[in-house]
């Protein structure tokens, strides 16, 4: 008997031993607002003793894994590993860890709609990094809780052997047009795409616009990746909103897909911030530097995604420029994501079906 | 399996011999562990639906609440309960008349079909269900456009709709009601159809009142069986069902967890519903198997199955059989191949076949996450095999051989998870250790409990039933002669079960491969597993590389159930 409640004794010891340091928690605002002279050395001092960073990101691993070596190149010391699923399970992970009192994650990096639910729930700490400085105001919280790393452009992706290019729909209202009736495919939770064409074109031609758009039966995928992989396809002919990153991605590899401005464009923007129980807090700051910096842009516009820093072009260059985009205001669209899901579902999900 | 077997002291601490069976520490530590593993997802999942109501203001039921009077609920339901007995039926009807194929007949191809029919039972949900996709999506599946080519002005099928996952589920499992109805036929005396025959009933009329009404039991059991598991799935809703907007329960249980802010309360509350369903239909399928004896064929007369001779209709079985084959094995893996060499989703034409690559299993392959997957993978299946093996052979014994009063009681517990949806163990485990200090949320060790609560019961039931066939003078010879229990049971019972072990943990591996529905709420950062990996993949629209990753993976695991079956059959061959 005694030997048995040695061994759970023994077991339960190691059980509670293992918990993440609880020392460690004050250290993160320290690490995240450092401003000194010897900033970059006492962040490299203590990565090495990290020795590993863990990112919690909605970026592909097709795009991800790359610019992860390119950060372990410049910091060999670290060994950097991704979490990597949808933004918003990454967001429901991080959120449903932080109460159950796991703390893994020490970058978060998502979508602004997604990110703003994880610093709704008090899981983010503001941080400062000397990159950000290049980054105009609208690109940076405030208070120091995010910076804009990238931005997905939705635009209209068409398949060209279906749809000719004097054809493709040069404007919203174009698809409104009979000939579109059933052709049109709509990603099954773009919610704020709606929003955010809801918010720049006020209630009543918002409501009017989508009610007709919801009568052309439209068909439903899920993925916006995915959306644009079927338009070139050929199984769907035409979406309002695809990532054009991706369309571009597929085209240069010879997929009969193109994309189309539609004004105005809505942008999703990506964002990343700081977990206020990183575990790895040194490891992490250097890994935002990386990716706010000219450097870190450049991997990620090279990968052709569209980067945020100002003197970072997108590759190629009019990903990024040359028309008006809109955005919605991330704690607007949150608090009032009832609303808009309901239009979603009757106006247009149900509305196609 | 030998060192698994406790050492010296711990099995000192058992009665004395001659003190009878009662309490030998190993079976009832495993017996314990059992215990824990089938009871703690579920206390857990019933505390979280009374707590897990979110924000101030909540009554401890309001989760229960929210989910009976949301709206499309009701519509839900049926869709689970359509879907579910849908493609049951289908797989029920292809099986049985396969099975009867196989069993009864001479037709062609009979020894083809055992072999090629049961490979989609080692092919992972993620992928069967994607592969069928490929085939049969309104535009570009490739079967669609078969019948465009052939005249057909609309796209006949659309996998997108209920149907289609009817479709799918239906096919995937119809190998497991081969397996189950080849059973019930072989153990059905063919003497009365004969009588039928003889007396000058034709086919139809045989088949209509003997053969059927005598498998009328093995038919439900199977169908409830199958029926339970169906309830259960997640690759074919996650796949097919979101998209359509066909929702089911499992659907219902996983888009809970993943709403803004969480709702585990809800999750909780569908996941117990859920559970409600396949109790019901685990207790009515047990009343069933109660009065079999009535259908009791086989005597102590003894008999030969007795192959029915089709004639000429050999032929047109034999290409019943190899439609089949062609259906279930060869075009899903056909698809997955051609697009795994593709830059992106082509028709097959002569442009396609120009731009063929190696570019996608190339990437796939430099992947970490795909290396990680399939170590992590494999360390489960094997872990999960074989400490199911060694738990079940010891809570068997201690259901089937120790006198311990309540001994029912721990059969009834410890085969209970039958009736748990993975995903519903997944959320239990979530609660359970979110809440418990023991740190192994998001590590293997939490998919390795996962997956141990999952298959237990199979292990122990295949244990049970070996164990029951053993007399057990054997172990009181061993005990008369001094042994300890540690000692017989090493060296009379493990030895005299082997064939259930390789068995049982032959199917355990396969099916701790192939998980998906707990593992896909369980993972975690560096513990990837193949299904989870495949699904990401496909989530983020890599379809050529996901095709790359799966024409690997079956290739693979075709190749170790092949490795299998030769070892299995040389065994059989020259015994010992």
């Amino acid at each position: 008997m005694a030997r048995i409640v040695a061994v759970l004794a023994i077991t339960l010891g190691l059980c509670l031993s293992s918990l993440p340091g609880m020392a460690a928690q004050d250290q993160v605002p320290l690490v995240a607002l450092y401003r000194a002279t010897d900033r970059q050395q006492i962040l490299e001092a203590g990565a090495r003793r990290e020795g590993r960073l863990l990112l919690y990101s909605a970026l592909s691993l097709e795009e991800a894994n790359p610019l992860l070596e390119a950060f372990t190149r410049r910091y060999p010391f670290v060994r950097a590993e991704i979490y990597r699923a949808s933004t918003e399970d990454v967001a429901l992970k991080v959120i449903t860890e932080y109460r159950g009192r796991k703390y893994l994650a020490d970058v978060v990096e998502l979508s602004s709609i997604d990110l703003g639910k994880v610093q709704k729930e008090g899981i983010l700490t503001p941080f400062a990094s000397p990159r950000s400085g290049a980054y105009p105001r609208s690109a940076k919280s405030p208070e120091g809780y995010w910076v804009m790393t990238r931005a997905n452009m939705l635009v209209a992706g068409y398949n060209t052997r279906a749809v000719a290019a004097a054809d493709a729909p040069k404007s919203y209202d174009d698809l409104l047009q009979s000939r579109w009736q059933g052709k049109v495919a709509v990603e099954a939770d773009d919610q704020i795409w709606l929003a955010s064409l809801w918010d720049f074109w006020g209630e009543g031609k918002a409501r009017e616009y989508f009610s007709r758009l919801g009568r052309q039966g439209l068909q439903v995928r899920k993925g916006h990746s995915a959306l644009a992989e079927l338009i070139a396809a050929g199984e769907v002919p035409l979406s309002p909103h695809v990532y054009n990153h991706r369309a571009e991605q597929l085209k240069r590899r010879g997929a009969p897909i193109d994309w189309a401005v539609l004004d105005p464009v809505v942008a999703v923007p990506q964002m990343i911030g700081l977990p206020r129980r990183a575990a790895n807090p040194h490891a992490a700051m250097l890994f935002i530097d990386y990716m706010l910096s000219s450097e870190g842009q450049a991997v990620l516009a090279k990968l052709g995604r569209v980067v945020a820093h100002p003197f970072v072009p997108s590759d190629p260059p009019y990903l990024g420029r040359g028309f008006r985009y809109v955005t919605i205001d991330p704690a607007k669209f949150l608090s009032q994501f009832d609303f808009y899901n309901r239009l979603w579902e009757e106006l247009l999900v149900r509305g196609g079906r | 399996m030998s060192q698994a077997v406790p050492s010296r002291p711990f099995w000192r601490l058992s009665p004395a011999p001659g003190r009878g069976y009662s309490w030998p520490l190993v079976p009832s530590l495993a017996s314990l562990a059992a215990a824990y593993l089938a009871l703690s997802p579920v206390i857990f999942l019933i505390y979280g639906t009374l707590v897990g109501g979110d924000g101030p203001g909540q009554s401890l039921f309001a989760s229960y609440l929210r989910a009976y009077t949301a709206p499309g609920a009701v519509r839900m339901l049926g869709n689970s309960v359509t879907y579910a007995a849908g493609a049951a039926v289908l797989s029920l009807l292809l099986g049985t008349i396969l099975a009867w194929l196989h069993e009864r007949t001479n037709t062609a191809f009979r020894g083809t079909l055992f072999i090629l029919g049961i490979v989609p039972l080692i092919l992972p949900g993620v992928l069967f269900t994607i592969a069928w996709i490929f085939l049969l999506s309104p535009n570009i599946g490739l079967v669609n456009l078969a019948a465009r080519t052939l005249g057909v002005p609309t796209a006949p099928f659309n996998i997108y709709s209920l149907g289609g996952m009817i479709w799918v589920d239906g096919l995937h499992y119809s190998p497991f009601a081969f397996l189950m109805m080849s059973a019930a036929f072989r153990s059905m005396n063919p003497a009365l159809e004969e009588s039928a025959f003889v007396s000058g009933a034709g086919l139809g009329t045989t088949v209509r009142r003997i053969t059927l009404r005598l498998m009328a039991p093995s038919l439900l059991s199977v169908f409830l069986l199958l029926f339970i598991r169906n309830l259960g799935t997640f690759e074919v809703p996650a796949l097919i069902g979101r998209p359509a907007g066909i929702e089911v329960f499992t659907a219902k249980i996983w888009a809970a967890t993943r709403r803004y802010p969480p709702d585990f309360g809800l999750a909780g509350v569908y996941a117990l519903t859920l559970l409600l369903l396949t109790s019901v239909g685990l207790f009515v399928n047990s009343r069933l198997l109660r009065d079999t004896r009535r259908y009791a064929t086989v005597t102590g007369e003894g008999f030969r199955g007795r192959v029915l001779d089709l004639g000429p209709w050999r032929a047109v079985t034999g290409a019943g059989v190899l439609a089949y084959l062609t259906i279930i094995a060869l075009m899903p893996l056909a698809v997955l191949l051609w697009n795994s060499f593709l830059p992106f989703f082509m028709p097959p034409s002569r442009q396609a076949l120009a731009a063929v690559t190696l570019h996608n299993y190339a990437v796939a392959f430099s992947y970490p996450q795909v290396a990680r997957g399939l170590r992590n993978s494999l360390i489960l299946a094997v872990g999960t095999a074989a400490l199911t093996m060694l738990i079940s052979a010891s809570v068997a014994w201690m259901v089937v051989r120790s006198r311990t009063r309540g001994r029912w009681l721990l059969d009834v517990v410890a085969t209970f998870p039958i009736t748990l949806p993975g995903i519903v163990i997944g959320v239990g485990l979530i609660w359970t250790y979110l809440t418990l200090p023991v740190p192994i949320y998001g590590t293997l060790w939490i998919l390795l409990i996962a997956y141990l609560t999952r298959f237990l019961p199979y292990g122990i039931r295949a244990c049970g039933a070996a164990l029951t066939q053993i007399h057990r003078e054997l172990e009181d010879a061993g005990e008369l002669s001094g042994g300890t229990w540690g000692v017989r049971f090493r060296r009379i019972v493990l030895p005299l079960l082997r064939p259930a072990l390789i068995a049982g943990g032959t199917y355990i591996l396969i099916v701790s491969v192939r998980e998906f529905s707990s593992s896909v709420l369980l993972w975690g950062p560096r513990a990837e597993v193949l299904s989870v990996v495949l699904f990401d993949l496909w989530q983020s629209g890599l379809f050529q590389q996901v095709s790359a990753m799966g024409s690997a993976l079956c290739a693979g695991l075709i190749v170790l159930a092949a490795a299998f079956w030769w070892v299995n059959r040389r065994q059989e061959l020259n015994p010992g």
